[in-house]
């Protein structure tokens, strides 16, 4: 009844769940607008020939991106009950005979409820913005990969969102975190610009936030097809460094991280993260 | 007794909000708690729902320590905080039924412990509007219903009709009253109205953290205010002579009878002994 409780309190605020998209449909609308041809271009200079498959690849690359950072911004939207029933209703709750544990598993599982619906809205209107720019439509193994990494970057976003705000007390501050949170989190999963033209100790901040690791599942799955495609005439060597410079893979001295590398680091993550949130809630 | 504070002690590190205070409550009594703002009143209640640890002393409520047994007494009380603590989002009938799943009822228990709540506090219609859409007065049955939603045994009214037109006021009042007497509820009330505390079974007045007086309402005023005698004589004269007790006042009227135009006898009021009590100390 509690989670029902959270998820109405989020739903039936038509502004916060406008909000949460919010990151996705400003990205969404610059790159339709500008972003995505001066990029494209950019590409295109760059690797020196033109192609039908570069708006697909590029479109691909930033949308992985955007869908991984619409799983930390819908857990914040979510999350923000918490903050507010500090303020006002926990009390209620505290002098009930309810657990503060079954209190905190309701805020934890309702706001990754919250999470999985939004970024699978995220993930639609990214996936379907690919394919209109001729990128291939996921086949089912695909399909069941994106669930498992929308399922594990939630899981991971929720859980570094959760740990914070169990030092939020007040709304302000939750509002003030949100906006720092919000706007760093997709420098620091390098959805804007490609990794590899960053200064090397920058990418280094990018390859250990966690984060960045559901960037790059994302991309394994919606954007390693479209690289493949453009550079099927090419040597491995250059598709190699593609991937690295876009952020499809990271490298950490001579180990390259696949997908279940990333998968196994957001998993440790959210586990880590939600073990100490019970810490600190329960103390 | 069904609460019984024995030489309670509350401290925030250097600040003593609540100073070894002593005070008992019958089982099934209206029972006031006086003081100005800050005196320790809320502190006192926080310690009492199990929401605060006391720094020293006993506590008893319902039979329970609230330190060793605090799940048994958020079995057996209510409140009604002084804030609402309600979600403006969702409608009272939702917001009862998320607080009862917080007593472990489900099901139909569930459903009939809201319609029982609802009825008690005569809502009708309103139950069904969003609890943010409605008027002060309804806002309270509805805090009041939750409150009464595990049919407490004791019910905690922390100021419950301050901001209330009178109107509503009196119609709030009625209503504790008739929960009181017809469910045999213990109720412990703080409040600034004097004319409220008039009612109750037994009033403590507490002020900067400690108990100035404990009584019944009559012995608070004979004890601790004196009743007026004003007297116009046919020639003019007024005479205005304080009196220790009412009865007092038969002499005086022999003594100029057949000379008086007119009597006025005023008494004492709580609002005279709460100002007396506390206009001691601050001297």
């Amino acid at each position: 009844m509690l989670i029902k409780r959270n998820l109405l309190i989020f739903f039936r605020d038509k502004a916060a769940v406008f909000f949460s998209l919010l990151a996705v449909l400003i990205i969404l609308l610059l790159y339709v607008l500008f972003l995505g041809s001066t990029m494209e271009e950019a590409l295109s200079s760059q690797l020196g020939f033109e192609s039908d498959k570069i708006p697909a690849v590029m479109a691909s690359i930033v949308f992985s991106g955007l869908i991984a950072v619409a799983s930390i911004t819908s857990s914040m939207g979510a999350l923000q009950t918490t903050v507010t029933d500090k303020e006002r209703a926990y009390k209620d709750f505290l002098t009930s005979p309810a657990s503060s544990g079954k209190i905190t598993l309701s805020y934890i599982l309702s706001s990754t409820i919250i999470g999985l619906i939004m970024t699978f809205i995220s993930l639609i209107l990214c996936v379907a913005y690919i394919a209109f720019r001729g990128g291939n439509l996921p086949g089912f193994t695909d399909c069941l990969l994106l669930f498992l990494t929308t399922l594990l970057s939630v899981l991971c976003g929720n859980s570094i969102v959760f740990f914070i705000t169990a030092f939020i007390k007040s709304g302000g501050a939750f509002t003030a975190m949100s906006t720092v949170l919000g706007t760093m989190v997709g420098f620091l999963m390098g959805v804007y610009i490609p990794i590899g033209q960053l200064p090397s100790s920058v990418q280094w901040v990018i390859k250990c936030f966690p984060m960045s690791h559901a960037a790059a599942m994302f991309k394994q799955v919606l954007a390693d097809g479209e690289l493949s495609e453009l550079f099927a005439n090419a040597p491995p060597q250059v598709l190699g460094e593609l991937r690295e410079t876009f952020g499809v893979v990271f490298t950490y001295g001579n180990y390259t991280s696949g997908f279940w590398f990333s998968a196994l680091v957001l998993g440790s993550t959210a586990a880590l993260f939600y073990g100490a949130s019970i810490l600190v809630v329960r103390d | 007794m069904i609460i019984e504070v024995k030489d309670l002690r509350k401290s925030y590190g250097a600040v003593t909000a609540v100073n070894g205070i002593n005070f008992t409550v019958n089982e099934g009594d209206l029972f006031s708690f006086l003081g100005t703002n800050g005196a320790g009143k809320s502190t006192t209640i926080s310690v009492l729902t199990t929401l605060l640890p006391k720094t020293s002393g006993t506590v008893i409520v319902g039979g329970y320590e609230p330190e060793r047994e605090a799940e048994k007494i958020r079995g057996l009380i209510g409140i009604v905080f002084q804030d609402s603590v309600l979600d403006p989002i969702l409608t009272v009938r939702e917001n009862l039924e998320v607080r009862g799943s917080l007593y472990g009822l489900r099901g139909l228990k569930l459903k009939s412990a809201v319609e029982n709540a609802v009825k008690l506090t005569d809502m009708g219609d309103y139950a069904n509007r969003r609890f943010g859409k409605l008027s002060g007065g309804q806002r309270r049955r509805a805090d009041i219903a939750r409150a009464l939603i595990n049919m407490p045994k004791i019910l905690f009214l922390d100021e419950p009709t301050t901001g209330l037109d009178p109107k509503t006021r009196r119609d709030i009042w009625k209503l504790i009253r008739e929960l009181q007497r017809t469910n045999g509820m213990t109720v412990f009330l703080t409040t600034h109205y004097m004319e409220e505390a008039a009612e109750s079974d037994s009033i403590s007045v507490i002020y900067k953290g400690e108990i100035k007086a404990s009584g019944t309402p009559l012995e608070l005023k004979t004890q601790y205010c004196t009743d007026i005698l004003k007297l116009t004589l046919n020639s003019g004269e007024y005479i205005e002579q304080k009196l220790n007790k009412t009865i007092d006042a038969l002499p005086i009227i022999a003594k100029h009878e057949g000379d008086i135009a007119n009597i006025e006898i005023i008494n004492g009021t709580l609002d005279d002994v709460f100002l007396n009590l506390t206009k001691i100390e601050s001297e």
